[in-house]
């Protein structure tokens, strides 16, 4: 209770100072709103249906994307951070393809799967896999053998050694992982949100908020993605408390 | 000599018990230098077999199996077996009988039939197993237990309808020319060696103890009893003078009629067998425990050996002929000057690392790795503190193909065989320190290895708790007869746990020497304060010291 006291405490004074701010005139009050104006307009977008459906959009893609991302990249990274000889392969080739900002990817997909929800989600899925199988599967490296060397010699097979023993103690990177493929994913979707005008999402509204120069919406809307994701972190965090228990 | 200084050896009425009294009347105990006392008026083994565990007899033959396990699931730790008779196809010696007139002409008509048994849960067992054979549930006949003299007569008035029974009663009865086989062949022929071709009986029983203080005492006792075998095959007429000192006529009788007195092997295979069938089958039988028993057969030719061990690690060379011999069930402390490849000997024994050059074998045989068990100093490097307890200690069992229900029993009767408590529910983060290395422990003792390593065990553990594991993990080694194999950077634990300390060189490393600590187990702490420990190690450290330029 009392961290969390600190945490109100916190937000509260970034609040006034932000108040004091817009109210000494420091910036031009075209591009910038107060908190109270933010409030005012945050009260009438909630009670508006299209709000709910820009965040139930947004949140379905998001959480698309990372569903296939983690089907695909999950046992992946998890194989080649155990055969580490395969990785010794294509490492390198994972490596190149991380380092690709996977929205530059987003028009190729545009191209050939139409500007549906199938090419955001296809980048936003590319841009996951490699964050998950390079975290996974260097997790894997660092994590100490002995246990894995013990188990494979009282003649545990492979398949038992990957279900019971290694897919555990990947168990805290892929955690790790996923939070970051999930960040990397809402990143996506609301870019991609906003260079191609769907009719529903929280990039696409920012976009058509921005056209409006309706500065206070604008700051609401930022707001709210910004709360989405430190949500979905937590979420992320509680799973994790829960599943990788022996950690904390 | 004194009468205390002798070997006791009781001896029963048993007919197979002949290479006992062979041996005794043919002096070969006195040939092997043995001093002996015999004790030869035990009418029945079960009386004999418990005054082996209470310590008043050292060895005793011949003795049935179920007695002997019996009597060491009672008291875990205190029997061995050797010298084991086998029953097999060419020497039956049990038979179902039933009267001449009689209109049961198969087992399969046995349901609803009183059925006298000779009285021992051997035979109890053979019945049921024989009877489910036959698709005769056994709860629907009626056994009785039947003291042999009575056999005859309770099948001729009719109070059994079948008698279950051995010789030398068998022949009486069938030679009073009213009874007849109800199958020709033997019936544990016909219906337990589908499943094994060879059955333990019986065998010669030792004090565990007894082969603990005298090794070489009790390997020349073996040898005897084998010398004698010998001699049985060789001269059956003379055996069959001799038997007439020991035996009742009775006995003597059967005896006569027996063509080749051959219920001894001694092959290599029986040996593995033995051990099988005593923990699979008749544990399992008898007592509900699938696999682990503590009974153990005594193997007095039973080597531990590295050979010549080469080993280099970055260029340095870390072994060279390295040699080292161990005998079964030996307590034996490696001690030795720091990075001189203590860690390395262990994970070549354990088959973790291949020497380069060199070779190492358990009795003769490469190294299997169920019969190695390892616990690292950091018992955090193999538990999965993702799994409970229970699981943990079973993991390896998995591999078998049990249910989780045996492997949950196994886990168990392991914690209480030992009696050990752990809170089997938990998870390993939820356990103190020396209870996760005793989980660590558990799990490596689980697949019953013949060996057990331990890397420095207790070096992560405090003071108060490394005392009660180092008397748990003599307690351990008494009841299991395993062999351990202890490394141990503190010379106190070393001296105080184990029957040999093993001192090791610099490196390239040798063993620089053996020392024997004679003084007996259980040990306490105060044994510390001995005069032949302090004796013991100042030895050590005069010659360590030297060795590390101190």
């Amino acid at each position: 209770m009392k961290n969390f006291t600190k945490v109100l405490i916190g937000i509260g004074s970034v609040l006034v100072l932000w108040q004091i701010v817009a109210m000494l005139g420091i910036f031009n009050p075209i591009f910038f709103a107060s908190p109270i104006e933010v409030a005012q307009e945050a009260t009438i977008m909630l009670q508006q249906q299209d709000i709910y459906n820009d965040i139930f959009s947004t949140f379905y893609r998001v959480i698309l994307s990372v569903i296939i991302a983690v089907i695909i990249g999950v046992p992946l990274g998890i194989a080649l951070g155990y055969f580490s000889r395969m990785y010794q392969f294509v490492g390198e080739i994972i490596d190149f393809l991380r380092s690709i900002p996977p929205i530059v990817i987003y028009p190729l997909l545009l191209i050939s799967l139409g500007p549906g929800d199938a090419s955001r989600i296809g980048t936003a899925v590319f841009g996951s896999i490699a964050v998950l199988i390079l975290i996974i599967s260097q997790g894997l490296f660092q994590q100490d053998k002995t246990r894995q060397v013990f188990y494979k010699s009282r003649g545990v097979s492979t398949i038992r050694l990957l279900k019971e023993v290694v897919w555990y103690e990947a168990l805290p990177h892929t955690m790790t992982a996923l939070r970051t493929a999930t960040s990397i994913s809402l990143v996506v979707i609301v870019v991609t949100e906003m260079l191609v005008g769907g009719r529903h999402g929280l990039g696409a509204r920012v976009q058509q908020v921005q056209i409006t120069s309706n500065i206070p919406d604008l700051f609401a809307t930022i707001i709210l993605i910004g709360l989405i994701g430190i949500l979905l972190n937590k979420l992320l965090i509680l799973i994790e408390k829960k599943y990788v228990f022996w950690k904390t | 000599m004194v009468t205390k200084d002798k070997i006791r050896i009781g001896i029963s009425q048993i007919s197979f018990s002949l290479p006992l009294v062979i041996a005794r009347e043919r002096k070969l105990f006195q040939k092997e230098n043995l001093h002996v006392t015999f004790f030869p008026d035990y009418k029945e083994a079960q009386s004999m077999c418990k005054d082996v565990v209470e310590k008043k007899l050292d060895v005793a033959g011949m003795v049935a199996l179920p007695i002997i396990l019996e009597q060491e699931t009672k008291n875990p730790g205190s029997l061995q077996f050797s010298n084991v008779a086998i029953e097999d196809k060419n020497h039956p010696f049990v038979f179902l009988l039933t009267k001449k007139d009689s209109s049961i002409k198969s087992v399969s008509q046995l349901s609803g039939k009183k059925i006298g048994i000779f009285p021992t849960t051997a035979f109890q067992l053979w019945m049921e197993i024989i009877l489910q054979k036959h698709k005769v549930n056994p709860a629907n006949t009626s056994i009785v237990q039947l003291k042999p003299k009575d056999h005859l007569n309770a099948l001729m008035s009719g109070k059994v309808d079948v008698i279950f029974t051995n010789d030398p009663i068998a022949t009486k009865i069938l030679d009073s020319g009213e009874a007849k086989k109800l199958t020709n062949e033997s019936v544990l022929d016909k219906y337990i060696f589908e499943e094994f071709h060879s059955f333990p009986i019986g065998g010669m029983v030792f004090q565990r103890d007894f082969i603990r203080q005298h090794p070489e005492k009790a390997a020349k006792i073996v040898k005897v009893l084998n010398s004698a075998i010998k001699f049985l095959k060789a001269h059956p007429q003379k055996a069959k003078l001799i038997c007439k000192t020991h035996y009742s006529e009775d006995v003597q009788k059967f005896i006569e009629k027996i063509s080749e007195l051959n219920y001894w092997k001694d092959s290599e295979i029986q040996k593995e067998q033995l051990q099988e069938l005593v923990d699979i089958y008749y544990y399992n039988k008898l007592f509900e425990r699938p696999l682990n028993s503590s009974l153990l057969l005594f193997q007095p030719d039973y080597r531990i050996k590295l050979v010549d061990i080469k080993k280099s690690r970055k260029r340095v060379q870390v072994l060279k002929n390295f040699s080292l011999e161990l005998n079964k069930a030996e307590f034996v402390t490696i001690f030795g000057p720091n990075g001189c490849g203590k860690t390395t000997i262990l994970n070549i024994v354990a088959g973790l690392i291949n020497p380069d050059s060199g070779h190492v074998s358990i009795d003769n045989k490469q190294v299997e790795k169920s019969k190695v068990g390892y616990v690292y100093q950091d018992y955090r490097k193999t538990l999965m503190p993702w799994k409970k307890i229970i699981d943990n200690i079973g993991f390896s069992l998995k591999t078998r193909k049990l249910s989780k229900e045996i492997i949950y029993k196994e886990v168990k009767d392991l914690c209480s065989l030992l009696d050990i408590k752990l809170p089997l529910d938990s998870y390993p983060n939820q356990l103190s320190g020396g209870q996760q290395q005793m989980t660590a422990i558990l799990a490596a003792l689980i697949e019953k290895p013949e060996v057990l390593l331990l890397d420095e065990p207790f070096s992560a553990i405090d003071f108060q708790t490394t005392i009660s594991l180092q008397e748990k993990i003599m307690d351990i080694w008494q009841k299991l007869g395993i062999t351990i194999i202890f490394i141990s950077h503190d010379i106190d634990e070393a001296i105080f746990l184990a029957n040999k300390v093993c001192l090791l060189s610099n490196k390239p490393t040798k063993v620089k020497r053996i020392f024997e600590n004679k003084m007996p187990y259980p040990r306490t702490l105060e044994d510390k304060e001995r005069k032949e420990f302090t004796k013991l190690k100042s030895e050590i450290i005069d010659i360590f010291s030297k060795e590390v330029n101190l």
